[in-house]
């Protein structure tokens, strides 16, 4: 109780102990920016970790299952081709009838049948992938002018089954959705993208005009201009930069006339009325315009706007609208009959559609080609040799850029393209196409939770093992693949590294605490060796000292973990903070990511919790065995 | 009964050797002064009485147990403090203070402990100023509750070191009375250090340390 007592006192400032006071006061305060400093860093950089993991296991799956060299070599794979066109995918084999193969086993089939079982038990999902080398070519029709882009590009088979897609594909922006409908060349296609798109808002542009018939009832503030006759009505209230015109009131009504101060004009119904500055609206589609439509310039909109009060609907033409926001739909409960020109989930499938013709096939690009000014509808073809029993030719398939995805920094991440697996299969059946690792070529890609990918690995192989089948098929982790082996290993020696600093940080802040403590100690000297004489143990007069310091280092680190959650709620505002004072970026995010983890480190926070309060106590031990082994008598007597 | 009995006792700080083989000896309801010069060795023999300080040869033994073999134990059970300066925790309340030996010790229960922190507090006459800092006491109502610390875990032996040494002639006399009633009334051993020679005629025995030795 004595020791509750006395540390309360040790730990509360006082008049007599400033000095003790102030170094506790500072003790604290360095301990808390340690923890606080260290617990935002290895936050942002496990986030940064766990973002760049979540990418790669969405766009290659935590595990997969591929081919060995025995399963090429094999009887199995080689017995059903007639050349190398013939050799058949992983899928191809899985569809294909057995009846022909009953005297042996079934490598793919096997293979297949065990992932089936243990789908069955919900512990993961699984799907074969197809990839394959051929050069990307884009070609971009703009107003202005044409260009193409051309890069060597690995199109990968779409993973549709793949639950964590949602998460890395990027929606349609409005921007994509703007230019693929003024490529639109058919009633068809503008049809097709209406039905799944809308326009939520525009604006109405300045200048452009409308019959004056389409007005509600009401007398409205105009500027009109006159010669004889009224040449022109802008609908408008102060005059502002149109010369020559003057201020009137239009009236609609029975008669409807321009009152120009005491002067009345009478409306002709062809006179039009104008815009005088750009005016927000609402935007419907007219579907009886799309009869005759080929372009988008040729359909009319309605035209929800209000003016001077009164709200009014009016037919206008695409070019009458400004800085129109699109919204595309993106999920459905059911497939639709017609699909959109974009990527879509039905339930927990993602779809490809084809493109506008509706045979082109489509492409996901990453995100990366957007800074390339490609929009979703550009159309280009991927181009392989091709070969034949006589000669070795360039093939062309054509494809419709359907979406864009995010593969995060993947090395490799930016050249995967997603497609249909007819177009990888396609590919793949050329023998002269550039020839990949038979790991990157064809197999499985099995999703499950990334905490127990290596328990599952393990029970693939262990059922392999039991079929005889484990020579045929490499089961294999993210951690193995060989494009992000050497970054994964390199988060993990970044992790020890931080840690390592981490420790020395708190040694050093603990410094501190053992300063505070031994200043402590001489000021309070007189009293330990009262309370000695009354009957206090060495051991307890050590104890409280011991217990301040353990006591500073867990406020510390608590109020430092205060601090890096409210920094973490805050960290944009903080990046942007200091991107502000360095001038240019503070991060790219090529490397960290478009957004940083907002999420405090469980495992970060568990280790200074406990390791700064552990060090504050160890380094309280040097002065509460000085207090311990002080000689009552000789203080008493002084 | 022999509550203290002390045995050729030396001491030496370095090469002075203070106490050359001091022997006595005293029971309970007795008084003892020790008298003698500065720098005799008064107040490191009452030290060493107490387990505060070790001794280099001879025995001691406080309720008929070795004192070298338990200092902290015998110090806690059977032994109170009163020095010349006080030596009250100052930040801490006259209450918190009396009651300091047994949040220490924790010899019995809170409600116990309390109820006699109060009869003392009453019997020296300070229970008006029980929730007052230490440090805001006189000197005689500091010396005063020094006495009622030292009495709170019922010591058999009151060890004082010139208690009277800082205080005028009035408030000296309050603590003659305080500190002879614990040895007549609560049968406590009451040894005193002390230059005060009314203090000391005032004791049952009064010895002189002069040269390492108690005549």
């Amino acid at each position: 109780m004595f020791i509750y007592k006395l540390i309360t006192k040790y730990l509360l400032p006082t008049k007599k102990s400033l000095s003790a006071s102030f170094i506790a006061l500072l003790s604290l305060l360095v301990t808390s920016t340690v923890v606080w400093l260290l617990l935002v860093f290895l936050s942002v950089t496990r986030g940064i970790e766990t973002n760049w993991l979540k990418k790669l296991t969405s766009v290659h799956a935590p595990l997969r299952v591929y081919p060995t060299k025995a399963y090429y070599d094999s009887l199995y794979y080689k017995a059903d081709a007639f050349g190398e066109n013939e050799k058949k995918t992983l899928r191809e084999k899985w569809e294909e009838s057995d009846s022909e193969k009953k005297n042996q086993p079934d490598l793919v089939k096997e293979l297949y049948w065990t992932l089936q079982d243990l789908e069955k038990t919900g512990s993961l999902h699984f799907q074969d992938y197809e990839c394959s080398p051929a050069l990307l070519r884009l070609q971009l029709l703009r107003k202005q002018s044409t260009s193409q882009i051309s890069q060597m590009s690995y199109a990968v088979s779409f993973p549709q089954k793949n639950p964590t897609l949602s998460s890395i594909l990027l929606p349609p922006s409005s921007n994509d959705l703007a230019y693929v409908v003024s490529t639109l060349r058919s009633k068809e296609a503008l049809e097709r993208f209406f039905l799944h798109a809308r326009i939520e808002k525009g604006w109405l542009k300045k200048g452009s005009g409308f019959s004056w018939k389409l007005l509600e009832k009401g007398s409205y503030p105009c500027l009109c201009k006159k010669n004889g006759s009224i040449e022109q009505i802008i609908l408008q209230k102060e005059v502002g930069s149109f010369s020559g015109f003057e201020k009137a009131t239009l009236v609609i009504a029975k008669r409807s006339y321009v009152k120009i101060g005491e002067k009345i004009c009478d409306l002709s119904p062809k006179t039009m009325l104008f815009w005088g500055q750009n005016a927000p609206c609402q935007i419907v589609v007219d579907q009886t315009s799309f009869q005759e439509a080929t372009t988008v310039y040729d359909l009319r909109f309605f035209a929800t706007t209000s003016f001077n009060g009164t709200v009014f609907s009016i037919p206008v033409f695409y070019q009458a609208l400004d800085q129109v926001e699109f919204f595309a739909r993106t999920t459905f409960h059911k497939k639709p009959k017609t699909a959109p020109l974009w990527a879509y989930q039905v339930q927990n499938l993602w779809h490809l559609p084809q493109g506008p013709d509706g045979a082109t096939q489509a492409v996901i690009l990453p995100k990366s080609y957007q800074k390339s000014h490609v929009f979703l509808g550009d159309q280009g073809h991927f181009s392989f040799i091709g070969s034949s029993f006589s000669s070795a030719q360039e093939m062309q398939l054509p494809l419709y850029v359907a979406g864009f995805y995010d593969p995060g920094m993947i090395p490799i991440g930016h050249r995967c393209i997603f497609t249909s697996q007819e177009i990888t299969e396609t590919i793949m059946g050329s023998s002269a196409h550039l020839s990949l690792d038979t790991a990157a070529q064809n197999g499985l890609f099995v999703w499950s939770d990334l905490h127990k990918v290596d328990p599952l690995k393990r029970e693939i192989q262990k059922r392999l093992q039991e079929k005889g089948l484990t020579k045929y098929w490499h089961v294999e982790t993210f951690r193995e693949y060989p494009f992000a082996k050497e970054l994964l290993a390199q988060f993990q020696s970044d992790r020890t590294l931080f840690m390592i600093v981490g420790i020395i940080m708190i040694v050093v802040a603990c410094s501190n605490i053992v300063s505070m403590l031994l200043v402590l100690v001489k000021e309070k000297r007189r009293e330990i060796a009262i309370l000695r004489s009354l009957g206090a143990s060495k051991t307890s007069i050590g104890a409280v000292f011991g217990l301040v310091g353990m006591i500073l280092g867990a406020l510390g680190s608590v109020v430092g973990t205060l601090f890096a959650i409210i920094t973490l709620r805050y960290l944009d505002s903080f990046i942007a903070m200091l991107s502000w004072l360095q001038g240019k970026k503070a991060f790219q995010a090529a490397f960290f990511g478009d957004s940083f983890t907002y999420t405090l480190s469980a495992d970060a926070a568990v280790f200074l919790l406990i390791l700064t309060p552990v060090a504050s106590l160890l380094a309280g031990l040097i002065p509460a065995i000085k207090a311990s082994r002080m000689n009552p008598s000789k203080i008493l007597r002084s | 009964m022999k509550t203290i009995e002390v045995k050729g006792i030396t001491k030496a700080f370095g090469s002075a050797s203070v106490l050359k083989g001091v022997s006595f000896h005293a029971s309970a309801g007795s008084s003892l002064a020790i008298m003698g010069s500065s720098g005799e060795g008064k107040t490191s023999l009452l030290h060493i009485l107490g387990g505060l300080d070790s001794f280099d040869k001879g025995s001691i033994h406080i309720m008929g147990k070795d004192l070298a073999k338990d200092p902290l134990g015998m110090r806690r059970k059977h032994i109170g403090f009163i020095f010349q300066s006080y030596q009250l925790l100052d930040e801490f309340s006259l209450l918190d203070n009396i009651l300091m030996p047994f949040f220490i010790t924790k010899n019995t229960s809170f409600v116990k402990a309390h109820e006699r922190a109060e009869a003392l507090l009453q019997k020296v006459n300070l229970h008006k100023k029980k929730q007052q800092k230490a440090a805001l006491l006189s000197g005689g109502e500091k010396q005063r509750a020094a006495i009622a610390r030292a009495l709170m875990n019922n010591p058999d032996i009151l060890l004082a070191d010139e208690p009277t040494g800082n205080l005028d002639r009035q408030h000296s006399e309050e603590i003659y009375d305080l500190l002879l009633s614990c040895a007549h009334e609560l049968g406590k051993t009451v040894v005193i250090v002390t230059h005060d020679e009314q203090l000391a005629s005032l004791c049952q025995e009064k010895r002189l340390l002069q040269d390492g030795l108690l005549r």
